[in-house]
């Protein structure tokens, strides 16, 4: 069992097959040898740690990618946005959740779990405008004039297809 | 004679105090702080907490579809919803390198031929962002009410194709008149192809003596070519003259060996 402790200082006891799905605490592991000692983990907190956890529990078992595998990996995530459907549901959280698992995925090298929460923003932002876009993620039009007069010259392209 | 103390670049005196609290550097341009100020309300947002190489990634996943149509679309809008993104868009040649481009418009408003159209000046920007990355590229050259200008605008898009044709590594071209067809093989034996490796030509018309003019460029792995004879495309009877193919129609082409696939409805040209 490993021992990992969040941001807010809550402790975690989790099976060590679960938890190498991580491929940071894998290598930390590996490095550290067999240990009773606490994994701090400075980056995440106790509710999005909980979180991972039950996405590699749901997980476990599965094959993790390899290094080598990794190109080819990538030319599979490259070819579609779909997620299953258990996925799909673990994943439906408020917009916040969403991007603290994509931080927490990434800082502890949680490559499909990544890609779970990056597709699913890539399926937010489709077929929608840049305003509804904006408006999706609350996020400033911060173009300049000259900004915005390029934008509109690019949409006048998107009349031939 | 009053003189004023001015902020650099004509900043109002008022900068100072935007630049002490948005911690930026007192010579700050003043439109950097102009931008800064109003990135302040962006950083509150929660998709502004991830860092740009995660937005990238997200990019790449959203333009990893099978319709290029879908791609095109997906990172135009992406780069046009605020400056970072556009930003991050940018720094991304793969995100660019689908190219479609079409005959249409090829005329001005008075009637008369022009010389570009919207999906060509599209191209042209779509090639530069994509800087050295191989491109796909495809061509829909199809018969238009303007059907005069179908031939001249043809020839215009295949002479800007030549300066990125070392580039394309998929190339599909859909054309419905044995005319156009011809005229865009002929074109494409003079130019240099070493990266290209997909080759799709559909079309609707005579496919024999289409076929046997079709030059294999060295480095083309899969080739799909389909046609159909004008009294097949009315009548929807089978050809007499070509072997029916059942299943598939990706075709291999090792060694240089060609195979023909006679059916134009199967081959996808998206």
């Amino acid at each position: 069992m490993v021992h990992l402790v969040t941001s807010d200082n809550v402790e975690f006891v989790v099976d060590k097959e679960v938890v190498e799905r991580s491929v940071l605490i894998k290598n930390m592991l590996e490095d550290v040898g067999e240990t009773d000692q606490s994994i701090p983990l400075a980056n995440v907190s106790s509710a999005v740690l909980r979180k991972v956890i039950e996405y590699c529990e749901h997980h476990r078992g599965e094959p993790l990618p390899s290094a080598d595998a990794d190109q080819n990996q990538d030319e599979t995530r490259k070819r579609t946005t779909d997620i299953s459907e258990w996925d799909q549901k673990f994943i439906t959280v408020d917009q916040e959740m969403l991007f603290e698992i994509i931080l927490a995925a990434n800082y502890l090298d949680i490559k499909s779990l990544l890609d779970v929460g990056c597709k699913t923003v890539a399926n937010m932002i489709k077929g929608k405008t840049p305003d509804e876009i904006r408006r999706l993620f609350n996020i400033v039009n911060d173009f300049t004039p000259e900004e915005e007069a390029q934008i509109k010259k690019e949409n006048e392209w998107a009349e031939d297809r | 004679m009053q003189t004023a103390v001015l902020a650099p670049n004509n900043a109002p005196p008022a900068a100072a105090q935007y630049t002490e609290a948005l911690g930026l550097p007192n010579n700050t341009p003043f439109n950097v702080i102009n931008r800064a100020s109003k990135l302040q309300p962006v950083r509150k947002s929660p998709i502004n907490t991830l860092p740009n190489e995660i937005i990238l990634h997200i990019f790449k996943l959203g333009v990893s579809c099978r319709d290029s149509q879908e791609r095109i679309d997906f990172a135009v809008t992406a780069s046009q919803v605020c400056y970072t993104w556009r930003d991050v868009a940018f720094s991304c040649s793969s995100l660019w390198s689908d190219i479609t481009i079409t005959t249409d418009n090829m005329y001005n408003i008075d009637g008369g031929r022009a010389i570009v159209n919207t999906s060509l000046l599209r191209a042209k920007e779509f090639a530069s962002r994509s800087r050295v990355f191989p491109l796909s590229v495809r061509l829909k050259l199809l018969v238009t009410p303007n059907f005069v200008y179908l031939q001249t605008g043809t020839v215009i898009i295949m002479d800007w194709l030549r300066l990125v044709f070392p580039r394309i590594k998929y190339l599909s071209i859909h054309c419905d008149t044995l005319l156009i067809a011809r005229l865009v093989t002929n074109r494409l034996q003079t130019v240099p192809m070493e990266n290209l490796e997909t080759y799709k030509i559909k079309f609707g018309t005579e496919v024999i003596s289409f076929y046997h003019s079709i030059i294999l460029p060295p480095h083309v792995r899969f080739l799909f070519l389909a046609g159909q004879k004008e009294e097949q495309t009315q009548t929807g009877g089978q050809l007499g003259f070509a072997p029916e193919v059942d299943t598939g129609f990706i075709v291999r082409v090792p060694s240089l060996m060609v195979s023909v696939v006679f059916n134009a409805s199967d081959i996808p040209i998206d």
